[in-house]
């Protein structure tokens, strides 16, 4: 019953089939077109900030080395940092949202779809001003911080350092009319039945998301404005008021910015353990309250990275940052809980959810002794906190977005990837990431700062700097095979049916690709009892099969 | 634990868990911790904003009723958009190249706002 | 000196307790390996149990015990690294693109360097006398950090971040640039110089030269 009524809700109107072709694309208000275009310009910028990171670590193989200029050095470092952050992770993490949240909740659009579409648009723009400024002689080379005085007029003239400013600017202004029109979609859009509490993990996880989007990004604005100010007024930079307001607001954005760049691949990560478990994300009710602590916590963090400022109430931001470790823990509690009673398939996307937990767990455990202000004042800016951030960021996100990307491609595309080429995908970056970073623990121990062009032969540092950069190669490996699986299987199509997994949540009632308004007749919403709606269908259909086969074999016995 | 919680409710729940982790912080301050009270302000105008959007999502749902209730209107003109976004750029561009870049902004801010009005007419 | 100290007992303290973490749940995993091994060897089907709340609460207690011994470990630390002797001399420390200089207060001795590999400066402090080291600016953000030390301390314009230390014996250990101040960020680079009392004295009267 609640099938048909869903169906006749959604006739497609014959203006809005969708051009096909390039402007159709470019000018779509489908949802699932313009996360696609977010997820995949997104994907392009990974291999260019990657490309820049491979020839950072080419200079940084050796001392003394000539491959960049000084100059150069800390333009290529900028565009990497900025770049990644502001439009490589933080576009997958929104776009992959605004792509996949309306599908989990059954509704046949997003809210707001020109207000989501004009995100896309501003993040582009923002992109184009980033590249720019990068490609200019005086390019952006205050680090992706941007701390003044540093990047006023004064000290860094040129057209570089403003058009790093509005490109931040536009691309963060993207991402929240994104983040903005996503929580409306949660709010106003979620089909009959599809309670808070009934909601999958990926859906929560997005949720808090783009709360932290909404509550922390205006303070970027903000901070971005006072290097406007700057720029006109670059006498303000000997203000130490002035100059520490701007730290305060850009690490109030900061640090929720790093969460926002986690929670969605986390989501990923549950629903790829709980599909190739075979059962129930474990502990839902756990994971939700531990989502919003979490959340509610890295809004409270951002002060440990001011500890060496001398400025900061460092021991109430060590108490917050330690108690991160509840919520983090609650999760793992998750993702262990799920596969201690599974029956695990490993397929590419399971593998890359395993290694996302002890991967992480690295870059986790070391924020951890970081959030002791002691330790902090040793390691901060040295090389042990790039470790610690890129294991978070590249060994625990990237790869739990590896984990989505392998579970979800077929769905968004009608095509299955190459399992071969994709679990020599995962080996390569595994070995890659652990070459190219745990030696960043050793460095930072040994003393090597952030921010260096290059490094004086008798330091201590070449031996470890030439291995980080072998493993730098392995990974810029690992992602060509990535690019050869999509060649290979789009030149090669296995197609993919509607549940090519044994899915558990909504999308997997639909097509692969979903129909222009993700259900219709062919493909209703299926009755939602909780929150792994298939998995409940499934579990019903044996139950009545096998009381329909007790009930057969009772009258055969009567019958005898 | 099958009691229904509404966006509302756990968005403004979210909004009063960081109030009070600012207020924690603010108490830090005072007690003789350290800082001025300028990161009690950020802090606690970013809850305010949260609990701010709570409430407007109970007072929009008050209002319509289903969630469904908004239905299928097609928006139309979906070129306006990268108009603006392209204005919005020019307008930026101003900041490293001068101020006459703004000023042409002007031309695709004023067709995007044509192809608005054009699609609001009738007929 | 309280930084290396404390630094030494918390860092190796709580990389203990991380590698355990680490340990068990590297552990956890294997073991949901080999059960899940062992379920297809036995035809038996994935549990159905979707919680455990009793469990998951004795498991969030374990873990805000923790917390509560490790902010505690924190603070005690960071207290005793706070610590205000009085003390005997007072050098202010001065970051600038791309240099640094330190001027010992209540004497006309300023000294600077260098750096980019030449002459790099060197700051001498006395061993065993608390000496108090006022950081600033006089441009854009820089950090004072000597590794050794165990020690790091930002350089504001318009700022001044004074900590105390009293060095326990003699030696010469590089020092740092921590932050991002521009080009030649990379080569900021100093030498901390610890001398005996009557060295340290010699050298502030006789305009800052070390025989």
């Amino acid at each position: 019953m609640t099938a048909e009524v869903k169906a006749a809700v959604y006739p497609p109107p014959a203006e809005d089939e969708g051009r096909d072709g390039l402007l159709g694309w470019l000018l779509t208000i489908d949802h699932k077109r313009i996360g696609l275009l977010t997820i995949g310009t997104a994907l392009l910028l990974f291999f260019f900030n990657g490309a820049i990171a491979l020839t950072m670590r080419a200079q940084l193989a050796q001392p003394n080395q000539d491959i960049l200029s000084p100059q150069a050095y800390l333009q290529f470092m900028t565009m990497h940092g900025t770049g990644m952050i502001a439009t490589t992770i933080t576009p997958l993490a929104l776009g992959l949202g605004v792509y996949l949240v309306p599908l989990q909740i059954g509704a046949p659009r997003i809210a707001a779809p020109r207000t989501t579409l004009l995100g896309y648009w501003f993040y582009v723009a923002g992109a184009i001003m980033l590249i720019w400024g990068f490609l200019t002689p005086q390019g952006a080379q205050s680090g992706w911080w941007g701390y003044t005085p540093l990047s006023n007029s004064m000290y860094t003239p040129g057209p570089g350092q403003p058009l790093w400013v509005a490109g931040f600017f536009l691309a963060a202004t993207g991402m929240i009319l994104q983040g903005v029109t996503t929580l409306w979609t949660i709010f106003r859009l979620r089909a009959p039945g599809v309670t808070m509490m009934r909601m999958p993990v990926f859906t929560w996880a997005q949720l808090v998301t783009v709360l932290m989007v909404v509550a922390a990004f205006p303070a970027l604005l903000a901070a971005l404005l006072i290097i406007v100010i700057q720029r006109f007024d670059p006498g303000l930079g000997a203000s130490n008021a002035w100059n520490f307001a701007y730290q305060e607001l850009f690490w109030f954005y900061g640090h929720p910015v790093v969460y926002v760049m986690f929670f969605p691949f986390v989501g990923c990560v549950a629903e790829a353990l709980s599909t190739f478990s075979g059962r129930r994300f474990f502990g839902y009710q756990g994971t939700v309250l531990s989502l919003l602590v979490f959340a509610t916590g890295s809004m409270a963090v951002w002060g440990h990275h001011l500890f060496a400022s001398g400025q900061e109430v460092n021991d109430y931001f060590s108490l917050t940052s330690i108690m991160l470790t509840i919520p983090a823990g609650v999760e793992y509690f998750g993702f262990l809980g799920t596969i201690l009673g599974g029956r695990l398939r490993y397929t590419t996307s399971m593998l890359f959810a395993l290694a996302f937990i002890p991967q992480f767990l690295i870059g986790g455990l070391t924020g951890i002794l970081v959030a002791n202000p002691t330790i902090d004042y040793q390691v901060n800016n040295s090389y042990f906190i790039l470790g610690h951030f890129h294991y978070t960021l590249l060994a625990g996100s990237f790869f739990g977005f590896m984990a989505g990307f392998y579970l979800w491609f077929p769905k968004a595309t009608g095509v299955m990837l190459r399992e071969g080429l994709g679990k020599l995908h995962l080996v390569l970056l595994v070995i890659g990431t652990n070459t190219t970073f745990i030696p960043f623990f050793f460095l930072g121990m040994r003393g090597m700062p952030r921010w260096m062009a290059t490094y004086p032969s008798g330091a201590g540092f070449t031996t470890l700097s030439l291995i980080s950069s072998i493993g730098a190669g392995i990974i810029g490996l690992a992602m060509l095979v990535l690019l050869w699986n999509i060649y290979v299987s789009a030149r090669f199509k296995k197609l993919a049916p509607p549940d090519p997994w044994r899915g558990q949540t909504l999308e997997w009632a639909t097509s692969s690709p979903p129909p222009r308004f993700n259900f219709n007749l062919a493909y209703p919403v299926p009755k939602v009892r909780g929150y792994a709606p298939l998995f409940d269908l499934r579990e019903r259909a044996r139950g009545e099969q096998a009381r329909g086969e007790q009930v057969r074999a009772q009258q055969a016995a009567e019958g005898r | 634990m099958e009691r229904r919680f509404s966006a509302a409710f756990v968005v403004a729940l979210w909004g009063v868990l960081n109030a009070v982790m600012a207020a924690l912080l603010a108490g830090f301050i005072a007690a003789g911790y350290g800082a001025t009270m300028f990161e009690v302000w950020v802090y606690g105008s970013a809850s305010g904003l949260v609990i701010l959007i709570a409430l407007g999502v109970w007072w929009a749902r008050r209002r319509s009723g289903t969630p469904l209730a908004r239905g299928l209107r097609i928006p139309a003109r979906p070129a306006s958009v990268v108009l603006f976004a392209l204005a919005v750029m020019l307008v930026w561009l101003g900041l490293p190249f001068g101020m006459w870049l703004p000023i042409l902004a002007v031309i695709p801010l004023g067709a995007a706002l044509m192809m608005e009005i054009s699609a609001r007419r009738p007929g | 000196m309280p930084f290396r100290n404390q630094f030494a007992w918390l860092f190796g303290q709580n990389t203990t307790i991380a590698w355990v973490v680490f340990g068990l749940v590297c552990f956890t995993l294997l073991v949901a390996i080999a059960l899940s091994w062992w379920r297809r060897r036995r035809g038996r089907p994935a549990s159905d149990k979707a919680e455990s709340n009793r469990l998951e609460l004795g498991y969030v207690a374990a873990l805000t015990g923790m917390v509560v011994f490790l902010v505690i470990s924190s603070f005690a630390a960071n207290g005793k690294e706070s610590a205000d002797p009085p003390v005997t001399y007072r050098v202010q420390v001065t970051g600038y693109q791309w240099c640094w200089r330190f001027s010992y207060l209540g004497t006309p001795l300023a000294v600077s360097g260098q750096c980019g590999g030449a002459q790099l400066p060197v700051l001498v402090l006395p061993a065993g006398q608390p000496v108090e080291l006022q950081v600033t600016s006089s441009d854009v953000v820089h950090a004072f950090w000597v590794p050794y030390l165990r020690y790091k301390t930002y350089a504001y314009p318009g700022h001044v971040n004074k900590f105390t230390v009293t060095m326990p014996g003699t030696g010469k250990w590089i020092g740092r640039c921590a932050q991002l101040c521009g080009v030649y960020h990379y080569e900021m680079d100093f030498w901390l110089q610890v001398v005996s009392p009557a060295q340290f004295s010699q050298f502030l009267t006789n305009g800052g030269h070390l025989r």
